[in-house]
């Protein structure tokens, strides 16, 4: 196979999947842009859709609950006092779980609701993407990683939850809440500092 | 679960993607620490040396033994995970510093439709020990070197692990053992070897609409690069690269360089400065199938379009791609200009953003210290003809611009045919002529004289009637105007400048008066608009007496330019000058009085022409002493060396570099303002001296000044044509230093500094 004629493939390719990402951006969360509207089951067996919050600031977080970095957050008490905090200043606090049936922690809405209720969780839904559709329309990779949506459906903050990339929960009190900071700056009408973070923690357990 | 006697017939595990070999080697006893164990991980420490002796570095191993389809990661752990870490407790003699850890080549590991990049089996991270260039007081028998290693172990579940880990270092004279050597000898040779074979130039393609990194590899030699079969480029950096490419190889030839083409990953980062792995599976340099990249900046703006014109098309065709506006994400027109043999990452793309930052560079220059009064003087002047005839106003912005524009077209086209005669020079080169600047000097002393009020232009001085000039000079001086303003402009090599002249420096002509036309019409926009939209004029105030007091305190910032120009005269032909210049400057002065007492309508004829004739006479007088003083010989260059500084030259840089220490130079000039503020505010602090010190960093200082072909060749080496620039050379990595931004600040210092022990 001469260079050219895999250039041209290569080229066509490329072209191709530009042509397929922009019919198809509507189906992903940019930063910047509105974000797809979706809906998941949630722990209490309803049917919950992303634009049932119209006009309010979400919150999504993917979470898993046999991952140690979320044991970081929720063993410390540190996630259900962040969900409390900000659902108490109106802010709709989704939990996602994109574990796929038969892989490391997965759950139904039953033991979604068990988890919340042992936990103490404060958040305003736990929601159940077993698909992995809606996890991959966000690209979330990691458990635990974070997306915050501003009133206009607009995503404004993408990526880890801190800047403290370890399983250390001694770690949480220095470290800087990216989640924090761009809801903060966002309700006082600021552009948001650091809208994008390497996600750290455990891979999002999609189906293979 | 672990037991010593595996120890020596451990193997390095080779995922086939990476093309490791993965023959066995064997460690040899003695120099370990105890060995610790983990859910799925043994953590154990190895030494090169037992021993630690004066000026003899050796390396220090973490070994992680995984249990089978358990990894670790590498410093960019890919999708997920965490990279592992190593802190490390000194022993209070006998250890100098401990380094990074240098990274083995990593594997791609599947989790699903996500890929991590770690490594599984046994790992060995090694790290650099240097002990003192002295001993310190009475020595201990041994010491320990500790260290506190924290990784996350992943099959499908993942496992946070620790180890605190000890290995002791005798102070004897024990001989080296070989099988130990041997040893680490085949560790380091598994580590990707340091890029000796490209240049590298980096960019993030594509404007709102292609989401890739270019990466682009020239042969140093100069020779083509053969296919090197699947090759990609991984970087250090988490939450940049996508971990699967959209066209997987994505690369292209261009010139003899290759083009690695990595797509980013949604929502992620676009760094000014990369590093990483270059991965191949065909042997890159020598045997090796990995090349570890220096950090590398990612602004190569001209990365498409410098290439498109040392290579087949004419700059004609990179013009006519401009016209081609970037299809927009909705559209399903898919980038036009595929029909060449060029990736998506190629000429318009590059071209247009280069554009808009010299547009943008050019509004910016309006706010420049050395503009801002000409600017002042040119709106006075549009106030006052506002108020007299308004029609005509539109016509003084034109007249401005086009002034403006031809200035810069005159300057781009000295910059051309000087640079194809060969001459070093660079944007602000006017500023290291001492006669230029002495020019400049009684040009504005003279100017704010008269805004003081001391004399009048104009009114007759070469009998032209006011009305006739308003007429017909107005323009003309508009013209002037603009053109004053360009020049005045150039010594301020404001951020935007640097790059955009970088850029336009090492173009064909046609794209280097491309961007100079955009950096005009920048600089000319805000008059185009006041004077093409009156209802913007009207809101300008009404004229009046506040006029004369805005001129006379307008007077008070062109005196404040002409005390910045004697400061940068002053630099040029050293401190002794400057009494005479301001002795030269009061005759001036005198000459102004005169004339302006002289040039009165009251007076008779035949008296003012002959006050005029004296006042000329004096003021040639006091050029005359100018010019003496501009032909002086001109001071020694290396004045700058001082607090620690030493005058750079590239062979006292890679002495020091020879030596193992860090290096850092500026490049300056006295009449750099931007450069006088970086050194204040980040270099020439406290914190910084004391960091400097504490890294036993060797600073150079480059002094620009005046011209110095050496350093105009560095300059333009890292794609800029004027001052300031700060380099970070390492040790290790001499051939690639990290080119630091042209606004400093400690803390970006400080980052730079921080991989050095």
């Amino acid at each position: 196979m001469n260079i050219r004629s895999t250039l041209l493939t290569c080229a066509a390719i490329v072209a191709a999947s530009f042509t397929l990402t922009s019919r198809a951006s509507a189906d992903e969360a940019t930063l910047g842009q509105p974000v797809p509207d979706f809906s998941l089951q949630g722990a209490d067996g309803k049917t919950h859709a992303l634009s049932d919050y119209k006009g309010k600031f979400v919150v999504l977080e993917w979470t898993n609950p046999k991952c140690p970095f979320v044991h970081k957050f929720y063993d410390s008490g540190t996630m259900q006092k962040l969900q409390g905090e900000e659902t108490g200043k109106g802010v709709v606090w989704l939990r996602v779980n994109s574990s796929a049936p038969g892989h490391e922690g997965a759950q139904t809405p039953a033991e979604a609701a068990a988890y919340e209720k042992s936990h103490h969780v404060a958040s305003t839904e736990t929601l159940l993407d077993p698909t992995g559709k809606v996890g991959h329309e966000f690209h979330a990779t990691n458990t635990p990683q974070m997306f915050v949506i501003n009133k206009e459906g607009k995503l404004i903050y993408a990526g880890g939850i801190d800047d403290k990339a370890s399983p250390d929960p001694a770690d949480i009190a220095t470290a800087k809440n990216y989640v924090t900071a761009a809801l903060d700056e966002a309700m006082a009408g600021q552009a948001v500092t650091v809208s994008s973070a390497p996600p750290y923690g455990c891979s999002v357990k999609y189906a293979d | 679960m672990f037991h010593r006697p595996l120890l020596v017939a451990l193997l390095i595990m080779a995922a086939p993607c990476t093309g490791l070999a993965s023959d066995a080697i064997a460690a040899p006893a003695g120099g370990h620490s105890e060995t610790v164990t983990q859910p799925h991980v043994t953590a154990e420490l190895i030494t090169e040396s037992t021993t630690l002796q004066i000026g003899q570095p050796f390396d220090v191993a973490l070994h992680l033994h995984m249990d089978a389809g358990w990894h670790t990661y590498w410093i960019n752990p890919g999708d997920a995970g965490l990279a592992t870490t190593i802190k490390w407790t000194l022993p209070p003699v006998g250890v100098n510093s401990v380094g990074g850890i240098e990274w083995p080549t990593p594997e791609e590991h599947k989790m699903g439709p996500l890929i991590t990049y770690g490594y599984g089996g046994d790992v060995y991270l090694l790290s650099r020990v240097t002990p003192p260039a002295l001993w310190g007081g009475p020595l201990p028998h041994q010491v320990d070197l500790k260290a506190h290693a924290a990784w996350l172990v992943c099959q499908e579940e993942c496992i946070p692990g620790k180890a605190d880990l000890t290995v002791t270092l005798n102070f004897d004279n024990a001989a080296p053992n070989p099988a130990r050597k041997a040893f680490f000898d085949a560790l380091r040779a598994r580590l990707p070897v340091e890029n000796t074979r490209w240049n590298v130039q980096a960019a993030y393609q594509g404007v709102g609409l292609a989401h890739a990194l270019i990466v682009r590899l020239a042969e140093k030699t100069g020779g083509s690069t053969p296919s090197p079969g699947n090759i990609r480029f991984l970087s250090e950096q988490p939450n940049i690269l996508a971990t699967k490419n959209q066209c997987y190889p994505g690369i292209s030839f261009e010139g003899g360089a290759l083009n690695l083409v990595e797509s980013l990953v949604q929502n992620g980062q676009k760094p000014p400065l990369l590093s990483g792995v270059v991965l191949s599976d065909a042997p890159l340099i020598g045997t090796v199938k990995a090349v570890h990249l220096g950090p590398f900046s990612t602004d190569a703006l001209g990365i498409g379009v410098s290439s498109a014109s040392s290579v087949s098309p004419t700059p004609a065709s990179a013009t006519a791609s401009l016209s081609t506006p970037p299809s927009s994400p909705g559209g399903a027109s898919p980038m036009p200009h595929f029909g060449s043999d060029l990736p998506p990452s190629s000429s318009s793309l590059t071209l247009l953003p280069v554009l808009g930052f010299a547009f943008l560079g050019g509004l910016i220059l309006n706010l420049m210290p050395c503009v801002l009064p000409v600017l002042s003087l040119k709106v006075f002047s549009l106030i006052k003809h506002a108020g007299t005839e308004s029609g005509g106003a539109w016509k003084q912005g034109v007249a401005f611009s086009a002034g403006v524009l031809v200035s810069f077209w005159i300057l781009a086209g000295l910059l051309i045919v000087l640079e194809s005669a060969g001459r070093h020079l660079g944007w602000g080169f006017q500023m290291q002529s001492p006669g230029f600047v002495l020019a400049l000097v009684f040009l504005f002393f003279l100017l704010g004289l008269n805004l003081f009020g001391v004399f009048e232009l104009g009114t007759s001085l070469v009998g032209v009637d006011v009305k006739a000039t308003s007429h017909l000079g107005g323009l003309p001086s508009a013209f002037a105007n603009g053109a004053l303003a360009t020049l005045a402009a150039t010594p301020c090599t404001a951020p935007f400048m640097g790059s955009a002249v970088g850029f336009a420096a090492q173009q064909p002509a046609a794209i280097s008066l491309l961007v100079f036309t955009a950096l005009a019409l920048g600089m000319a926009a805000p008059y185009l608009a006041l004077t093409t939209f009156p209802g913007a004029l009207r809101l300008v105030p009404k004229p009046g007496a506040w006029m004369e007091i805005l001129k006379q305190f307008m007077g008070f910032l062109l005196m404040g330019t002409v005390i910045f120009l004697v400061y940068v005269f002053a630099a040029l032909t050293g401190p002794d000058s400057v009494p005479m210049l301001l002795a030269a400057l009061l005759l001036a002065a005198l000459a102004a009085w005169i004339f302006g007492r002289a040039n009165s309508p009251l007076r008779e004829p035949a008296t003012r022409i002959g006050w005029i004739l004296v006042a000329l006479a004096l003021l040639a007088a006091a050029l005359g002493e100018g010019i003496k003083l501009a032909n002086d010989k001109p001071l020694a260059s290396g004045s700058v060396a001082q607090d620690g500084w030493q005058p750079w030259s590239p062979a006292a840089v890679q002495q020091a570099l020879a030596q193992g220490r860090p290096v850092f130079v500026d490049f300056t000039a006295a009449w750099c303002l931007s450069c006088k503020v970086n050194e204040q505010i980040a270099l020439d602090v406290d914190s910084t001296r004391k960091l400097f010190a504490d890294k036993h960093v060797a600073l150079f200082r480059g002094d620009w000044t005046q011209s110095d072909p050496q350093i105009s060749d560095t300059l333009r080496h890292f794609n800029r044509n004027g001052v300031p620039l700060y380099l970070v050379y390492s040790p290790k990595d001499p051939a690639n230093p990290q080119v630091l931004p042209e606004v400093l600040t400690p803390g970006l210092v400080q980052d730079a500094l921080q991989k050095f022990p």
